[in-house]
């Protein structure tokens, strides 16, 4: 069988780490989660993810340094942000540098689905 | 006749004369003019007297004149001059003739030579006079005795000794020159001898005229006359003193000696020295003063006979300094002889003071030198008489100063030896212990192989304490090749290492490594086993699992071998396009079709026409996209009847990754595809998942409208487990306000139009309420019926949740707008939120997995397992805020702040406990201090500083973690103060703490000191902070005893209203 695209998940939280993976392969994509941003900086994940779940806080290095470092790296991987708080005044900013998305905690599976579809081109 | 006479007197053998009375010759004879060769006129008158020797002739006239007076005759030997000159002796006689009256009128003489005689007489005076002189040079006491025994003669050598004359001697009685101890033996003896007139010989002290007694050597023997009778004895007696002295030296050396080789204290030793010393040389005192082993002062003195103060003095004194006379001897290696304590010059000092105190007049010290040279001590003789020592006493000392020097330096060496063997038993010791405290087994073996040691972890692993039959610890199985192989080792001596089971002390086994390595003596025979054993259980079972799990895959796969060669899979290759280039013997089986007839693109004639289109497209979208996708579609068989198949294609790639190729397995599911269509009816399909998740499934044939329902649905329903369900019994269910919702899209699914989830209420005969979402699609099934097949959830449970949290957040909508905490809201939406975002995921995958086709139930029991935990979660969030936010009037009562923090510090108690805080409470309660205000608050104020107290001392190990809290009476109202010793802050950054929210994640939701602030604020108080003078800081509150805001805004729901500069967890879990 041809292998599933791989979506990277990166939350401190670790309820989102078990569930959205779950999620994740329902929809058919293979899963990896990390609970840090340094720990996906380390991984091979990073050269074969083709979406980068990713949430706002986190201690240590945030999502959005985490974004930073990425580009600076020149990986050009999708970002759907997740965030569980309720500002929304860096939404813009994130989506300038390139996220495809953010959503705000909980999000609906639909949400979700459309964030991905748009983050790996599909119609 | 005168003639005749003449005649007569001529012929007489001698000189005659006769002479007057006054001595005048006046006739001679014609042999005294023959002799003396002098003419008859010559010799008259005193003529004669020129004939006389000139020594003899005043003796012979004053012998005559005597004689001439009182009458007598006159006789006396001279010498007389012969005519040659010569003289030659005579004996001088001459008679008186007297008249009547009595008067000597005449002298008649006769002169007879007796020259001869009187030579031979000398000779025998002259024998006897050497004679004597030998006996009295000889060098013993001579004496002859009566045969009674009585002293008889004795020679000078005897007079001198006994410092008296024979005659003394003789009156003296003899015992007086015995030792008395001696008397009654010499007695004894000499009269058995008297008796038996045997010789005898015996030792005894004979007292010398100084009174010392000596030593002789005495032996007595008997002279006998030609009768045979004893005529007197002889004695002989030899000086034997030295000889008896040098004899007790030897002895008491011997003793000495003995003493050392039988390894005595060296005090005792060196006391018997002294002793044996003094009775040696007697008038002597012994001392040894000992040098302690750093040579650099004296150590202590051994001296019996002298005082404890004398020798107590010497105890510690250093060399270096100025002391008597040992002190020099010990530095300076030299004898000292100190003949005169009273004159010397060399020690005028204190040590001369307490030697005259102790009567001490002289002292002759020596040192006392190891083999190495070393001063082990000194040796000295104190004397109560001024004096030196004579030879025998500087050889004594030699001797005794040796022998003092071998039992120093033999109790040196046992001390030495002592130590180091103490030092060995504890390196021993110490050895012991390390190998008892080694991790491993321990033993060692004898050349044989026996055991000779085991440490404590074999004794503690065996139970047995003796290293003896080790072989009863094997395992009965391991004992023989352990035993074969040790013995193979023991033969060639090379190092064992073997594997095999031990048996515990509870009588179970497990596995050892066992290695011994040989030690081997110069001449390479092995003398000794060392070995160790260790533990290799666990590493044995891994291997043990391995194999089984290494035989199980071998079994798989030949399993798997055989199962593809016997099940009836189709596998084929295909180009980049699709172009298909091989197809297997099963492909032909099935189909009955040769390789020519399918090949290329022929296979397709062998597809279902209205399969064929579906399969072709997504042939082309795997072979376009290079995704694997599966297909389905019916395969004819030989007898022209179609079964389903799963087309599974796999690509092959090159290292880039570009498709090179196609491989497929073409697997006949026509059974699979039955049994589903069976499961998918069947009611009982989801029952376990269902219930766990409180989610059933229903289908409902839209056709027919009948709708089947699983078990669980009905216990969610409330509806018999019996009774059909209807649409009409769904609707009644159904919550009034949500049937119109409900009965459009059952018009929807009616229409073929599928519908996404959708949530509906319930009511329930009991008037409750039941959320439910249901999710379904609309399938057609294989006879073409429409049928809608869904999943409905329960989530009651979490919409309550949902509810109460929206309560709770318009609850702090609500306070967030009166006191503009934005930032506090974005913190409670965040903790709310992130449960909320896994409730909503996991219940999301939960439909999807149960209305997949086949439903995952596994997954779906897993995420609904999460739902519930992370809605316990939300609800614990939702406890703490509504506990910390209860939008109940906050109360304002009198409080006493010493009961409140009491009851703060008893909550906390059992933290502190554990974070080594030593805690001190200053809570006067004689003057309690009293403020109005919300207890509660204020509690949470005080249960803020203190954990904020206690935090900051968590890293604080170089001093007590010392917290003082207290609380008293002001003025106004009363003081909390709450002072710790921790890492404390810059004095400039003071104000910036109440900025901060300084909690922890565990409880993220308490409270700040920006909120602590906010709440003592509304009360009118102050909240400050200040470094400590030493480490640490003080957080002071301030409260009056009734707030001066109180009234429009200080109490109720405006408690909160002082400033609140956001929340910054991160500063704590950065």
């Amino acid at each position: 069988m041809a292998s599933r695209p791989l979506i990277s998940v990166v939350d401190d939280d670790e309820s989102v780490r078990e569930s959205l993976p779950d999620l994740l392969r329902e929809f058919g994509f293979a899963v990896e989660a990390f609970s840090s941003a340094e720990q996906f900086l380390a991984s091979d994940s990073i050269r074969t993810t083709r979406c980068l779940i990713l949430d706002i806080a986190m201690p240590g290095m945030s999502g959005p340094d985490l974004q930073r470092e990425l580009i600076l790296r020149q990986e050009n991987v999708p970002i759907v942000f997740i965030t569980a708080h309720a500002d929304r005044s860096l939404f813009p900013r994130l989506i300038e540098q390139g996220a495809v998305a953010c959503l705000l905690k909980p999000f609906s599976d639909t949400a979700l689905r459309e964030a991905l579809d748009a983050a790996l081109g599909a119609p | 006749m005168e003639s005749d006479l003449s005649r007569v007197v001529d012929a007489l053998p001698g000189l005659v004369w006769t002479a007057l009375p006054d001595g005048q010759f006046d006739f001679m004879n014609r042999r005294w003019s023959e002799y003396t060769g002098l003419a008859v006129d010559a010799s008259y008158g005193r003529g004669w007297q020129v004939a006389v020797h000139p020594e003899d002739l005043p003796g012979l006239l004053a012998g005559w004149r005597g004689g001439s007076s009182s009458g007598a005759p006159v006789e006396s030997t001279v010498r007389l001059r012969g005519a040659d000159g010569s003289y030659r002796w005579f004996l001088f006689r001459a008679h008186p003739s007297a008249d009547a009256s009595g008067q000597v009128v005449k002298w008649c003489g006769l002169s007879t030579d007796i020259d001869d005689r009187m030579q031979a007489e000398e000779a025998l005076r002259a024998r006897e006079s050497r004679f004597r002189l030998i006996v009295d040079g000889l060098p013993v006491l001579l004496s002859t005795a009566t045969p009674n025994g009585e002293l008889e003669h004795a020679n000078r050598h005897y007079l001198d000794y006994f410092g008296a004359t024979l005659e003394e001697l003789k009156a003296r009685e003899a015992p007086q020159n015995l030792h008395p101890d001696d008397q009654e033996r010499v007695r004894s003896a000499r009269r058995a001898a008297i008796d038996t007139g045997q010789p005898y010989e015996i030792e005894c002290r004979r007292r010398r005229a100084d009174g010392v007694y000596r030593w002789f050597y005495l032996r007595a023997f008997p002279l006998r006359d030609s009768e045979g009778r004893i005529a007197l004895w002889y004695r002989l007696q030899t000086d034997i003193e030295e000889q008896k002295r040098a004899e007790a030296l030897l002895a008491g050396e011997k003793q000495l000696l003995e003493m050392v080789a039988g390894g005595r204290p060296m005090p005792d030793i060196l006391e018997a020295l002294c002793r044996q010393v003094e009775s040696t040389a007697s008038g002597c005192y012994c001392s040894i003063v000992l040098v302690d082993p750093s040579g650099t002062q004296l150590q202590e003195a051994i001296a019996p006979s002298l005082a404890a103060e004398f020798n107590d003095a010497v105890r510690g004194w250093p060399l270096r300094r100025v002391g008597g006379p040992c002190v020099m001897v010990a530095r300076d290696k030299v004898q000292v002889i100190m003949s005169d304590v009273a004159s010397d010059t060399r020690w005028r000092n204190s040590w001369r003071a307490l030697a005259q105190a102790h009567g001490l007049r002289s002292c002759w010290s020596t040192p006392i030198v190891s083999q190495a040279g070393q001063v082990l001590g000194t040796f000295a003789l104190y004397r109560r008489e001024p004096g030196s020592p004579d030879s025998s006493q500087l050889e004594l000392i030699a001797q005794f100063t040796n022998i003092a020097s071998i039992a120093i330096e033999r109790a040196q060496r046992d001390e030495a030896l002592r130590q180091s063997e103490a030092r060995r038993a504890d390196a021993e010791r110490e050895l012991q212990l390390t190998i008892d405290s080694i991790p491993a087994m321990v033993a060692t073996y004898r050349a044989d192989g026996s055991r000779l040691s085991i440490n404590k972890r074999v004794r503690e692993y065996t139970g047995r304490s003796s290293p003896e039959d080790w072989s009863r610890t094997v395992h009965p199985d391991d004992i023989e090749p352990a035993e074969s192989k040790w013995r193979a080792c023991i033969a060639s001596g090379e190092p064992f290492e073997h594997e095999y089971r031990v048996r515990q002390a509870d009588g179970t086994y497990r596995w050892f490594m066992r290695h011994r390595v040989p030690l081997c003596n110069e001449a390479g025979q092995v003398i000794r086993w060392y070995g160790v054993g260790y533990d290799i259980e666990d590493r044995k079972r891994a291997e043990a699992a391995l194999r089984q799990s290494e035989t199980r895959i071998a079994a798989a796969e030949r399993e798997l071998r055989r199962t593809l060669d016997s099940i009836p899979t189709i596998t084929w290759r295909a180009a980049p396009n699709g172009y298909v280039q091989h197809l297997n013997k099963r492909w032909f089986e099935y189909t009955g079709t040769t390789p020519e007839q399918v090949h290329g693109w022929r296979w397709k004639l062998c597809v279902h026409p209205d399969d064929l289109d579906h399969l072709l497209d997504i042939g082309n979208q795997y072979v376009a996209t290079g995704w694997s996708i599966d297909a389905e579609a019916r395969v004819r068989r030989h007898d022209g009847t179609y079964r389903w198949f799963l087309f599974r294609p796999a690509p092959a790639r090159d290292e880039t990754g570009k498709v090179v190729g196609w491989y497929g397995a073409i697997t006949d599911i026509e059974d699979r595809k039955r049994a589903e269509e069976e499961l998918r009816r069947s009611e009982a399909f989801l029952a376990e998942g269902q219930r766990l998740s409180q989610t059933g499934s229903f289908s409902w044939r839209v056709d027919t409208d009948e709708v089947t329902f699983s078990q669980e649905l009905h216990r969610i329903f409330e509806f018999d487990q019996d009774a059909a369900v209807t649409l009409r019994r769904l609707r009644e269910r159904t919550h009034p306000e949500d049937r119109a919702l409900m009965d459009e899209k059952v018009s929807d699914v009616r229409a073929g139009r599928n519908i996404s989830e959708i949530d509906i209420r319930l009511r329930m005969p009991d008037g409750g309420v039941k959320y439910l979402r249901i999710l379904g699609r609309l399938s057609r099934r294989q006879d073409g019926r429409l049928e809608f097949l869904g999943a409905i959830q329960d989530v009651t449970q979490g919409r309550l949740a949902e509810a109460a949290l929206d309560k709770v957040r318009s609850e702090l909508a609500h306070v967030t707008r009166v006191m503009s905490f934005g930032a506090l809201t974005a913190s409670i939406a965040h903790e709310v939120n992130q449960p909320l975002a896994g409730i909503v995921t996991n219940a999301s995958t939960c439909l999807r997995m149960l209305a997949a086709e086949p439903p995952n139930i596994e997954g779906a029991r897993e995420t609904a397992r999460r739902t519930i935990r992370d809605g316990n979660r939300a609800a614990d969030v939702i406890a703490r805020l509504r506990a910390l936010f209860s939008k109940k009037a906050a109360e304002t009562e009198t409080v006493d702040l010493n009961e409140a923090t009491r009851e703060v510090l008893t909550l906390v108690f059992g933290d502190l406990l554990r974070n080594k805080v030593i805690l001190r409470a200053e809570l006067d309660s004689d003057h309690p201090p009293l403020v109005t205000g919300d207890r509660v608050q204020l509690q949470q104020v005080i249960l803020n500083l203190v954990r904020n107290a206690s935090d900051a001392m968590s890293e604080v190990n170089d001093r007590p973690r010392d917290l003082l809290v207290k609380a008293y009476r002001e003025e106004e109202g009363a003081r909390l103060i709450v002072k710790d010793a921790g890492v404390g802050f810059e004095t400039q950054g003071a104000e910036r703490l109440f900025d901060a929210f300084y909690t922890t994640k565990s409880g993220g939701m308490g409270i700040g000191l920006s909120l602590s602030r906010s709440i003592i604020e509304n009360h009118g108080g102050k909240l400050w902070a200040e470094a400590n003078d030493g480490p640490g800081a003080t957080f002071s509150v301030s409260i009056p005893r009734q707030a001066t805001s109180a009234g429009d805004e200080g109490t109720a729901g405006a408690i909160l209203t002082g400033p609140m500069r956001g929340e910054r967890d991160a500063t704590r879990n950065a």
